[in-house]
């Protein structure tokens, strides 16, 4: 009788693990770290740039699998227009505090999402299932979605978001035609305050939308510094900025009079959505839409750009926009 | 303590170095005018400055570039340089103490934390260097309190409650910096804390120059007396100065100088070190003469280093930055050329 019990609960154990086992699955993630994951996603922990991550579960529609609130520094009006819920979630990092660690293990996360190696290694040392996102070079975007997709076992979502990435690219490339050097707007993407160019992304999007950026040169640190009398030798015919106080502060200076893009009134608000179109953001076609309508307003209009938005957000976001939204995503952040 | 030498050269010699310096430091300001990212001809200029322009459009840019942008620029420097070497020289005499610098009393980390808590709450640029010059003067001045809260109050006591403080308004910085908004406010305090002219306008430069020019003036007003100091408190009170109260006017001018120059370029270290040095190195101890050398010699070598900073290459260097690179091996090179003779 006993060994007949015996057999009977190393059958269950048998089974049992075997059942684990099976709910489980290891994937490498863009730091070439072995993560193990459950079979099914239904939590999940966004960390750092918190609206960057956000945005790439929005174009999977998991709105509802993000199980964090957005820290305060970090939030932005769309965010909560895009997922509604946010604002009901519990804030699990904020920069005054760092990281609310027993927080996050709180949650129960089956998936949590970083894009720095310090807090990806801390969190995994204690067991959380902390995959790294790497986005450096442009293409990267591609590779990123891909794991998502694997991760999220939406693969089809992400072809898709890989196909459209590179059909609008394409698209904006053949309506835009050769444009000889020389004919390309100079456009200075800057954050005022600083007189920094803040992210090398900018030097991509910047020439696929038409544009030749004047800090493009070749540089592999994130961001450059540069004088006011640099900016004015410049001589910038467009001018991109974070925010509508920036472009205040722009268009008031009076040093800044004789630059082409002050004196003609170019100078532009970066729009913002799911996060600052300017930088590395899932709405980054649209970025380059965007930069196209503005520097070949007579090739790319504003109803073709307000169009496109509406597709994609309805496409990825499953969101449909209205005008006055689409506007104010257009209008920029007001800044500070 | 003996960390000067004698002056080196005949009386008429020592005149004309001066004088020779005080022409370099004028070639150097016009030399300043026409370097710059921007290319201006030399007869560009002088049409500028004699308000010769065209009225087309290069001739405006020009006139902006000049007028607008360098002017301020140069201006602003030669009062930081200046204004941080006499607070430097002023600091080592009182304190009798050739380590003594701008930042002893706790000057500099002050008004860093005042900038750093106006940046934080994003205040406009005004605010920001208002902040920055009550954050320094309250460093002093809590030093001061501290100082002679202590029983046998001496200059040792008030030099490590000026440590002490710095090293308070240090970490009050870092605390800012902790719970700053990373993605934006920590970059632009830290930015403005490396120090840097790079958007120096006119009333920048008339913000740096009133202190320095009326504490500079105050200080040289006093020179004999201040030069009593340096024979330390109880030889200068036998001689019949007014110790603590020449003290406390030196202090302050030297504050206020200092105070003035982080409101519009940051924290901008070692000129109040290293060039008092030189100076008294190069022109001796005559208070008069040590006191222009000295500012010029500070102004020449933060014009020079601003110059490089912006001209350079397409990157601004940050002021702060570069006279930290210059000034530190340049000071290590001066310890090891004298040795003994002056560091005894």
């Amino acid at each position: 009788m006993s060994s007949h019990l015996l057999r009977i609960v190393c059958f269950a154990v048998v089974l049992l693990v075997s059942a684990v086992a099976g709910e489980c699955r290891t994937i490498v993630d863009m730091d070439g770290r072995s993560v193990t994951l459950p079979e099914k996603i239904s939590r999940i922990v966004t960390l750092g740039p918190v609206p960057v991550l956000n945005g790439f579960l929005f174009a999977f529609g998991r709105q509802q699998s993000i199980v964090n609130g957005l820290p305060s520094e970090l939030a932005r009006k769309f965010q909560f227009v895009f997922a509604p819920d946010l604002a009901k979630r519990p804030i699990v990092q904020s920069s005054a505090s760092g990281l609310a660690t027993e927080d996050i293990i709180a949650l129960r996360p089956d998936l949590v999402l970083t894009m720095d190696r310090a807090t990806t290694d801390k969190l995994g040392s204690l067991g959380l299932p902390a995959v790294l996102l790497k986005w450096r070079e442009p293409d990267d975007i591609k590779r990123l979605m891909a794991l998502l997709g694997d991760i999220l076992d939406q693969k089809s979502v992400a072809a898709d978001y890989v196909r459209y990435f590179d059909a609008t690219l394409a698209r904006i490339a053949a309506t835009l035609g050769p444009v000889e050097a020389s004919t390309r707007p100079r456009v200075l993407y800057v954050n005022y305050r600083r007189l920094t160019q803040p992210h090398r992304i900018a030097e991509w999007w910047i020439p696929h939308g038409g544009g030749r950026s004047l800090t493009d040169d070749g540089r592999d640190q994130e961001s450059v510094t540069f004088s006011l009398e640099q900016m004015i030798a410049w001589d910038p015919q467009v001018l991109i900025v974070a925010d509508r106080g920036e472009r205040d502060l722009a268009m008031a200076e009076p040093r800044l009079r004789d630059v082409a893009a002050v004196r003609d009134k170019r100078v532009h608000v970066a729009p913002a959505g799911a996060h600052l179109w300017a930088n590395r953001t899932i709405e980054q076609p649209l970025t380059v839409l965007w930069a196209a309508s503005i520097l070949h307003p007579e090739t790319f209009s504003r109803a073709m750009l307000e169009s496109e938005m509406q597709s994609f957000y309805d496409r990825f976001f499953h969101i449909s926009l209205s005008k006055e939204q689409l506007d104010e995503i257009l209008a920029g952040s007001p800044g500070r | 303590m003996k960390y000067w030498r004698a002056l080196p050269a005949a009386d008429v010699e020592g005149r004309r170095l001066l004088l020779a310096l005080v022409a370099a430091l004028v070639a150097l300001i016009v030399a300043s005018l026409a370097i710059g990212r921007y290319p201006l001809s030399l007869a560009t200029i002088a049409d500028t400055l004699l308000g010769r322009g065209d009225g087309s459009q290069s001739s405006a840019t020009a006139e902006t570039i000049l007028l607008l942008v360098r002017l301020p620029r140069v201006a602003t420097a030669v009062m930081v340089g200046a204004g941080l070497s006499l607070a430097g020289a002023a600091f080592q005499t009182v304190f009798r103490n050739p380590m003594a610098s701008p930042s002893l009393l706790g000057v500099s980390a002050g008004a860093g934390f005042g900038a750093s808590l106006a940046l934080l709450f994003h205040l406009p640029t005004i605010a920001v260097e208002g902040a920055a010059f009550i954050g320094g003067l309250a460093a002093v001045v809590a030093s001061f309190l501290a100082a002679s809260s202590v029983r046998g109050n001496s200059l040792i006591t008030l030099i490590l409650c000026g440590m002490v403080m710095s090293a308070l308004f240090q970490a009050m910085i870092s605390l800012v910096k902790y719970v700053a908004d990373p993605v934006d406010t920590l970059a632009t305090i830290t930015f403005w804390l490396m120090g840097s002219l790079a958007k120096a306008d006119a009333a920048d430069a008339a913000t740096v120059a009133a202190p320095v020019l009326l504490g500079g003036a105050t200080l040289f007003a006093l020179r004999w007396r201040i030069s009593l100091l340096a024979l330390g408190e109880h030889e200068a009170a036998a001689l019949g100065a007014d110790v603590a109260r020449l003290r406390t006017i030196v202090i302050l001018c030297a504050t206020a100088m200092t105070a003035a120059t982080v409101c519009v370029a940051g924290i901008v270290g070692w000129v109040g070190l290293l060039v008092p040095h030189i100076a008294r190195m190069l022109f001796g101890m005559e208070p008069g003469r040590a006191m222009i050398a000295t500012a010029t010699l500070g102004a020449l070598f933060a014009l020079a280093v601003d110059d490089v900073a912006r001209s350079a290459s397409v990157i601004e260097i940050p002021l702060g930055v570069m006279t930290a690179v210059i000034g530190a091996p340049f000071f290590l090179f001066l310890v090891m050329r004298t040795r003994n003779e002056q560091w005894s």
